[in-house]
């Protein structure tokens, strides 16, 4: 199934700022870090269509995943 | 230069006497410096009563132990002084170069009493103290008066001083250091100002000595590589800056847009960090000893490299005015920081008026003569308003006054979004409630900074995230964030090292001293010393529990749409808990007990 990924920060530095993918059924949020190669724990805030999502969030057809690194700053 | 160096620089601007006095270690110790140790000599020396601008008030520029030292970030010092924003204490933090030139010429604290009769600046050179005419410097900007001071001194001398929006006594003016580094709220400048002291220019030639120089580097080094090796520390903040929040704040509904009449800013991209690097990034800039370099460069109109804009910048001059260009934003930054204004309250006191011209409360005629606009993001004009409210002209007076006072004025106080005068930064507190709380009760005001929620309700992993909406245990949690906070401003650390957390710092400080000055028990007790006294200051200053609260829209008016929505904050489920924690009475009073516990009575 096809999904799109919005990353941020400088996740996007060598993957660009939006990313398709085809992910298989019932993939989940750490999949999808996974199959783009960002190490564990670089990720700290995840969400699904804009709701707050956890590692293990299943994904599904048309979903848009947002991934952003830990961030500190203000 | 060590840990102290146990010597107080006082200077009578009235009758220019400079002396120098013994500092006490044992009082420095309780107060761990800095913020807490500047606190307790205000404390001590004025009423809280008294007017802010008149000679009567004195300002306090204070070291911590660690200023000056090789631990990461310990380069900054602190402002304290009343406010004359918000009636109550003012501290304000900077980095830059001038705390470390400061203290290497072997003082800890500097004590301006009084005023001067005429613009005068103040020399520094290790043991030389000179007070100099500034006739030719006054009514230079930021930039002009640092350039033209180091022109005679050297570039190795670091300058602080005050721009436009000081001398003009807009209780919005900050006091510039190394150009572009800000002591920024609570109108410290504007006390700078009223003292008729255009700049102080610090250079001293002392190394920090510690009693083991090997053990004190080595503890230095172990934190510089963990702080290198973090993903905020080590890569977010460096390649980003403060403004790669942008995106995160917005997505949870948390940025505040068109005076906080929105939570969500739909052109939040064109605004962020990510773009900032992308199109106006020329390079990054660090304080003195930081491994981080949050600092962004980048080019001004005629070419030149200055400081570009932090995330409050962004967001104040951005989505809280629906301006979505960046590169006005940059130059609403650059003026700021060349007139000394504290961007926040600058940019917020134009999105009230702006606020207050869509409700109809400012006409067109009151505003005629200046021939400026408060259409929402009409950027020509925000940039009038900036040199207008630097210059104390027209409409612009109005708006120097700051965002309460202007809203004031017209009946509406409530479309002031600050808490106690002091507008709040880029976090719409009704998708956090500590974050509220925080705001509600921080003793200088609407601030996030001394007491931020927003890495433990927003930034953190799921997994150890707080639940934002949720008020049980919330105020444990903000009491403790801000003991940190005020443990890192009164060390001489940035509050970006937060990550060591309280045994970092201590391991930290007693490097430096030589010694087991500190347990994390004993440190986390004087944080909470510092911030009641902090408190009975405001309290004989004439602050009450009614200013422990938040502007009603906050509290009354849920948020519109987005990840939010429905949402208010709920202040009141929480403060009477904060209020014991903290061993103050129901009223927000510190009492008789707490007082004696903590040394304060």
């Amino acid at each position: 199934m096809k999904i799109e990924v919005q990353l941020y920060s400088y996740l996007r530095d060598g993957r660009g700022k939006t990313v398709e993918l085809d992910v298989h059924e019932h993939a989940t949020t750490a999949d999808v870090i996974k199959m783009l190669n960002i190490g564990d724990n670089v990720v700290a805030n995840m969400m699904i269509n804009d709701v707050d999502a956890g590692r293990e969030s299943a994904l599904k057809e048309g979903d848009c995943l947002s991934l952003f690194p830990l961030l500190t700053g203000g | 230069m060590k840990v102290f160096n146990e010597k107080i620089l006082r200077i009578n601007l009235k009758n220019s006497d400079v002396t120098s006095e013994a500092l006490d270690i044992d009082v420095a110790k309780k107060f761990i410096g800095a913020r807490g140790l500047g606190a307790k000599y205000l404390y001590d020396e004025i009423d809280p009563a008294v007017d802010a601008l008149s000679p009567d008030n004195k300002m306090v520029i204070v070291c911590g132990p660690a200023t000056g030292s090789h631990m990461p970030t310990g380069g900054r010092f602190m402002v304290i002084t009343k406010s004359p924003l918000t009636g109550g204490i003012a501290y304000a933090n900077s980095g830059g170069m001038w705390g470390q030139a400061f203290k290497s010429a072997g003082y800890d604290m500097l004590i301006l009493e009084q005023q001067a009769d005429k613009p005068v600046y103040i020399y520094i050179d290790d043991d030389k103290v000179e007070i100099k005419d500034a006739s030719q410097l006054w009514g230079k900007n930021a930039t002009e008066t640092t350039e033209a001071l180091q022109e005679v001194y050297g570039a190795k001398a670091k300058v602080m001083c005050i721009g436009q929006a000081g001398e003009t006594l807009s209780r919005l003016a900050c006091i510039m250091n190394d150009i572009d580094r800000t002591a920024g709220r609570g109108g410290v400048g504007a006390v700078m100002g009223s003292k008729n002291v255009k700049a102080i220019v610090a250079n001293g030639t002392s190394a920090f000595e510690y009693p083991d120089a090997d053990k004190a580097k080595a503890i230095a080094m172990e934190k510089l590589k963990w702080l290198r090796e973090q993903p905020a520390t080590g890569k977010g903040l460096p390649s980003m800056g403060t403004a790669m929040l942008v995106n995160l704040v917005n997505k949870n509904g948390l940025m505040p847009v068109k005076n906080w009449q929105g939570s969500f800013y739909e052109k939040a991209e064109d605004i962020s960090g990510e773009t900032l690097r992308d199109k106006y990034l020329v390079k990054k800039s660090a304080c003195f000893r930081c491994p981080i370099a949050c600092g962004r460069v980048v080019k001004n109109a005629e070419g030149k490299d200055i400081g570009g804009p932090e995330y409050e910048t962004v967001w104040v001059f951005g989505a809280n005015m629906d301006n979505n260009d960046l590169g006005y934003i940059n130059m609403a930054n650059e003026l700021c920081n060349d007139y000394g204004m504290d961007t926040i309250s600058a940019g917020a006191s134009i999105a009230c008026a702006m606020e207050l011209y869509e409700k109809g409360y400012i006409k067109d005629e009151e505003i005629a003569a200046d021939g400026l606009s408060f259409k929402w993001a009409d950027m020509e004009s925000v940039l009038g308003w900036l040199t207008k409210m630097a210059m104390g002209e027209g409409f612009g007076k109005k708006l120097a006054e700051g965002s309460y006072r202007l809203a004031e004025s017209y009946g509406v106080p409530e479309y002031s979004m600050s808490v106690k005068k002091l507008d709040m930064p880029a976090y719409d507190a009704r998708g956090m409630m500590g974050q509220g709380l925080n705001y509600a009760t921080c003793t200088r005001g609407g601030c996030h900074i001394k007491g931020n929620m927003n890495p433990a309700e927003v930034l953190a992993p799921p997994e150890i995230r707080l639940d934002r909406f949720a008020t049980e245990g919330r105020a444990k949690a903000v009491q403790g964030t801000v003991n940190l906070a005020t443990i890192v401003d009164s060390l001489g650390f940035c509050i970006f090292t937060r990550g060591v957390g309280i045994p970092g710092y201590v391991e930290m400080v007693n490097a430096c001293y030589g010694e087991e000055v500190y347990t994390p028990e004993s440190i986390v007790e004087a944080a909470e010393r510092i911030f009641t006294l902090e408190k009975l200051f405001n309290t004989k200053a004439g602050l009450t529990m009614a200013d422990d609260t938040l502007p009603p829209r906050l509290l009354n008016e849920p948020i519109k749409s987005g990840p939010s929505e429905g949402h208010v904050n709920r202040l009141y489920e929480m403060l009477p808990e904060y209020y014991e924690l903290r061993g103050w009475d129901a009223e927000g009073v510190p009492t008789p007990e707490t007082l004696a516990k903590l040394g304060l009575a």
